[in-house]
């Protein structure tokens, strides 16, 4: 009653959880990524605004004038690299094919030509950050305007100021917000696993009740309910479950009214008829003897009517025994006897002695109801003198703790097509012999003698041709660990040489 | 098995979702951006110590370039026809001096160098009259944006004058410097 | 030919089996109530009861009793199958035998016969008088002496005491016992013996849980003795 591996594998529960943690992960992941950008961008803005007002300031505080005197150049220059802000930087200097420097090289290998381009052309001032073997630069380039007269509008001076500033303290608050980030949320889904899990479970026990009661209604027990909480889908389906059930537990209780219905119909059936049979056949003789006194017609009508009175009360009888299998009163008085012996005695009761080959070992002692074996036996060995050909074999042996009774006879053996049915009520396998000298119940109530008693019987074709019944009871008889549902009742005669009434069901 | 493929996808698109954002950690390059106003300073020593001549840079600018003059001139009234203009127009005829020239500023190549090219300069009303013993009309314009703005700011402190350059075949008409000074951003 | 005795309520069996008894020679008086069976004893003198245990008023177990308090006249149940339970009370208040319905007259006519029939000495050359503890046995003159009181059994009974007491110490498995007292198949229902066993018990006075003259063997059957 387990679930398939993968199912388990990758159970409900397991997809819940990792469901609700994709959410956790998807949603901090999310958050402590747009956090993260937001606070770089905010790092990185703060630092290159300051950088380009703060240079912007020291480089017209400091500017040198016109005529650019090359060698005082560097102590402007100088005069502004000290003045960095936020982080140290490197001002260099260009105008015309004059190249200066505050650091040790007076061109930068930094500097890109885009944005010095940008600063030679554009009336704006530019910025750009630059990674150069790995580390990040602020690279920013000032044009120098210059006053035509004091206090009055302005011309490019030709001019160019350019500071480097390397990053390292950014980049170190950013790697810290990385960290920090993954930190963070490593931790929250960690903690979200718990409230999966509680998820997961408040789910699961609905659903773990609905497994159960689902099991417990396949096991028969139709009243099965689920308790119905709350509102959501699970009460839904609950609900569901319980409207289902109470149909399926009203459409078998129908089904098992009418099937109850047609069982004590086909009883009550047999009942009745059983009286008219009973004044019938008294009198059957009556009519055999004197039919000889009578005109042809008369008596044939008149023998007629005696024998057929004689099959119809072999298949009353035979109607009530399986009336009393599927009433479940079928009762079993066993008794240990000598399996050969009450074979024996089967055969001879019926003058088949003759016409059966038989291989009766002795000594096998076995616990049965004599008269219901004997029923199985004359059922088995009538039906294979009826429908198959002499000779017919009766064969006793043992096979592990079982009696092993097999009747084979040498006919044609049964249709393929008509063996799963062969044990069915009233199943004729030939049309043309339907009116046989059997009721048709014959080896119906034979298989529900042999499960009454805990055996098996089987029919095959075996291959030389022929058919083949093979009966196994066990020696020690119906054990109550084999019994139906009902068990076996309490032994009735205590008194008697070990008899032991056995009530079993039929089925 | 197809619920295994789709629980690998899922752990995929989660790395995707979950790395994205933090690959492109740490400092990204950029483009050039635009980082607001220039830095504006007084560079140029006072009217009265300096001329104002126009040369070109390395990379083909046209730059105002003051030269330091040894005695003080007399600031010429307006629309004087002052020496200043035409001593302006002289030195730029004369090309860089020594440290210009160390500079990289240089005169357009069109441009005589013939100091004694410069005539006289006529100031007339917002006009300036650049009278040059040279021919005009195959000057190149570099050459004459030269002259103009040089005259210009010579005869008006913000060169906000129109300059015309008569040569001996003929009078060009009357154009301003394209150099033009704008206001200076507050601070 | 023997006189029978039919109580039977149902009237086509009734007349059915009267009719084929009287065919087959017997002297039938068939009543339809346990009542005027057993009024019509006195007058009928019957050789034999045929006993429908189902009656409408008084049922055939109670009749039964009845007839057991005052003799031991020979009793054949007539039963349907499945009507387990009043075969077994039946038997027990003293029924020799027992018919399933619908029969042929035959088969009753060949039940009557077999109960009635006497017992055969087995034996054969056994003394007509024998002593078991207290129990006296007299073949020829077919009673049974319990200290020197005559015992009132039953056919059935009488010939089960006889045919166990012929050979003291003989196990016989009761499909022998149907076979050989009854004169039925081996495959009919045990319960007959069983039964006829517990009634002789008591009327013999075995002390129960006991008994000193009929034994049972587990698995095997009954015996006489040993004493």
């Amino acid at each position: 009653m387990r679930p398939p591996a993968a199912t388990v594998a990758f159970g409900l529960r397991t997809r819940l959880v990792l469901a609700f943690l994709l959410v956790a992960a998807v949603s901090a992941v999310t958050t402590a990524a747009l956090t993260y950008r937001e606070a770089r961008n905010a790092v990185l803005t703060r630092a290159q605004d300051t950088a380009v007002v703060s240079f912007r300031e020291e480089a017209e505080r400091f500017v040198p004038g016109l005529p650019l005197d090359p060698d005082g150049l560097r102590w402007h220059l100088y005069d502004i690299a000290a003045r960095a802000k936020p982080h140290p930087w490197i001002v260099f200097a260009e105008y015309g094919s004059v190249r200066a420097s505050s650091g040790d090289r007076p061109v930068s290998g930094v500097l890109t030509e885009e944005l010095r381009r940008a600063a030679r052309t554009s009336p704006n001032g530019s910025f750009e950050r630059v990674v150069k073997d790995g580390k990040a630069y602020l690279t920013i380039g000032m044009p120098v305007l210059t006053r035509v007269v004091a206090g009055g509008r302005a011309v490019p001076s030709g001019l160019v100021l350019y500071a480097v500033m390397p990053m390292t303290n950014e980049e170190v608050d950013i790697d810290a917000l990385v960290t920090a980030a993954r930190d963070g949320a490593l931790p929250g889904l960690a903690v979200a696993l718990v409230p999966a899990l509680l998820a997961a479970r408040s789910v699961l026990r609905p659903v773990r009740a609905l497994r159960r009661a689902a099991h417990s209604m396949g096991g028969g027990r139709l009243d099965t309910r689920i308790p119905v909480r709350g509102r959501d889908e699970m009460a839904d389906l609950a609900r569901t479950f319980n409207e289902s059930a109470a149909r399926l537990e009203h459409s078998v209780q129908e089904l098992r009214d009418a099937g109850g219905r047609a069982r004590r119909f086909a009883s009550d059936v047999s009942h009745e008829l059983r009286t008219p049979l009973a004044g019938m056949l008294a009198v059957a003789d009556v009519l055999d003897e004197d039919a000889g006194e009578l005109g042809p017609d008369t008596a044939r009508a008149v023998r007629l009517i005696s024998a057929e009175t004689t099959k119809l009360a072999v298949l009353v009888e035979d109607l009530m025994e399986i009336s009393r299998f599927d009433a479940r009163a079928a009762e079993l008085t066993t008794d240990e006897v000598d399996a050969a012996e009450s074979v024996r005695n089967t055969l001879s009761d019926r003058q088949w002695l003759g016409r059966v080959r038989t291989e009766l070992p002795d000594g096998f002692r076995i616990r049965l109801d004599p008269r219901r074996f004997d029923v199985v036996v004359a059922n088995l060995v009538g039906n294979a003198l009826r429908h198959g050909a002499e000779p017919v074999t009766v064969r006793l042996s043992k096979r592990g703790d079982a009696l092993v009774t097999e009747v084979r006879d040498c006919g044609p053996g049964i249709a393929p097509e008509a063996l799963p049915h062969i044990f069915d009520r009233f199943y004729k396998a030939d049309d043309a012999r339907s009116r046989s000298t059997g009721s048709g119940l014959g080896l119906a109530i034979a298989e529900e003698n042999v499960t009454l008693h805990g055996g098996t019987l089987r029919a095959e074709n075996v291959p030389g041709g022929g058919a083949l019944f093979t009966v196994e009871l066990p020696f020690e008889g119906p054990t109550s660990g084999s019994g139906g549902p009902d068990g076996p009742a309490a032994g009735e005669g205590s008194e008697a040489a070990d008899s032991r009434g056995v009530k079993r069901s039929g089925r | 098995m197809f619920r295994t493929r789709r629980a690998g996808l899922l752990a995929a698109l989660l790395a995707v979702v979950a790395w994205g954002p933090l690959v492109g950690c740490g400092v990204q390059e950029t483009a050039v951006i635009d980082a607001g106003r220039p830095a504006v300073a007084d560079l140029l020593p006072p009217r009265e110590g300096r001329m104002l001549l126009f040369f070109y840079s390395p990379s083909g600018e046209l730059l105002p370039v003051p030269r330091i003059v040894e005695a003080p001139w007399p600031v010429p009234a307006e629309g004087a026809d002052g020496p200043d203009a035409r001593a302006a127009v002289t030195a730029l005829l004369a090309g860089p001096d020594t440290a210009e020239r160390r500079a990289g500023l240089r005169s357009a190549p069109s441009l005589p160098r013939s100091a004694s090219a410069a005539d006289r300069v006529v100031t007339d009303g917002p006009t300036v009259e650049v009278r040059l013993r040279l021919r005009v009309a195959r000057l190149p314009a570099p050459a004459r944006d030269q002259l103009v703005c040089t005259a210009a700011f010579a005869a008006h402190a913000q060169g906000a004058v129109s300059v015309s350059l008569v040569g001996q075949d003929e009078r060009l008409a009357p154009a301003d410097c394209p150099l033009r000074p704008v206001p200076a951003p507050v601070r | 030919m023997p006189r029978v005795l039919l109580v039977e309520d149902d009237r086509s069996v009734r007349e059915g089996i009267e009719l084929g008894l009287r065919r087959l020679g017997h002297e039938v008086l068939a009543t339809a109530t346990g009542e005027a069976g057993l009024e019509a004893l006195g007058a009928f003198r019957p050789d034999l009861l045929l006993l429908d245990l189902m009656l409408p008023a008084m049922n055939g177990v109670q009749v039964c009793h009845r007839i057991r308090e005052a003799g031991q006249l020979p009793i054949i149940m007539l039963t349907a199958r499945g009507d387990d339970g009043d075969i077994v009370l039946g038997l027990d208040a003293g029924a020799d035998d027992y018919i399933v319905k619908p029969a042929r007259a035959e088969i009753v006519e060949a039940r009557i016969r077999a109960v009635l029939r006497r017992a055969e000495d087995p034996a054969g050359a056994r003394p007509p008088v024998e002593h078991h503890g207290e129990l006296t046995v007299d073949r020829a003159a077919h009673t049974v002496l319990r200290s020197g009181a005559p015992l009132p059994l039953a056919p059935s009974e009488l010939k089960l005491l006889l045919h166990l007491s012929a050979v003291p110490e003989q196990v016989f498995s009761r499909q022998r016992l149907l076979k050989e007292v009854w004169e039925l198949s081996y495959h009919s229902d045990v319960r007959l013996v069983d039964a006829c066993v517990r009634r002789l018990r008591i009327k013999i006075g075995e002390p129960p849980g006991a008994p000193r003259y009929i034994q049972t063997l587990r698995g095997l059957g009954y015996r006489f003795g040993p004493l």
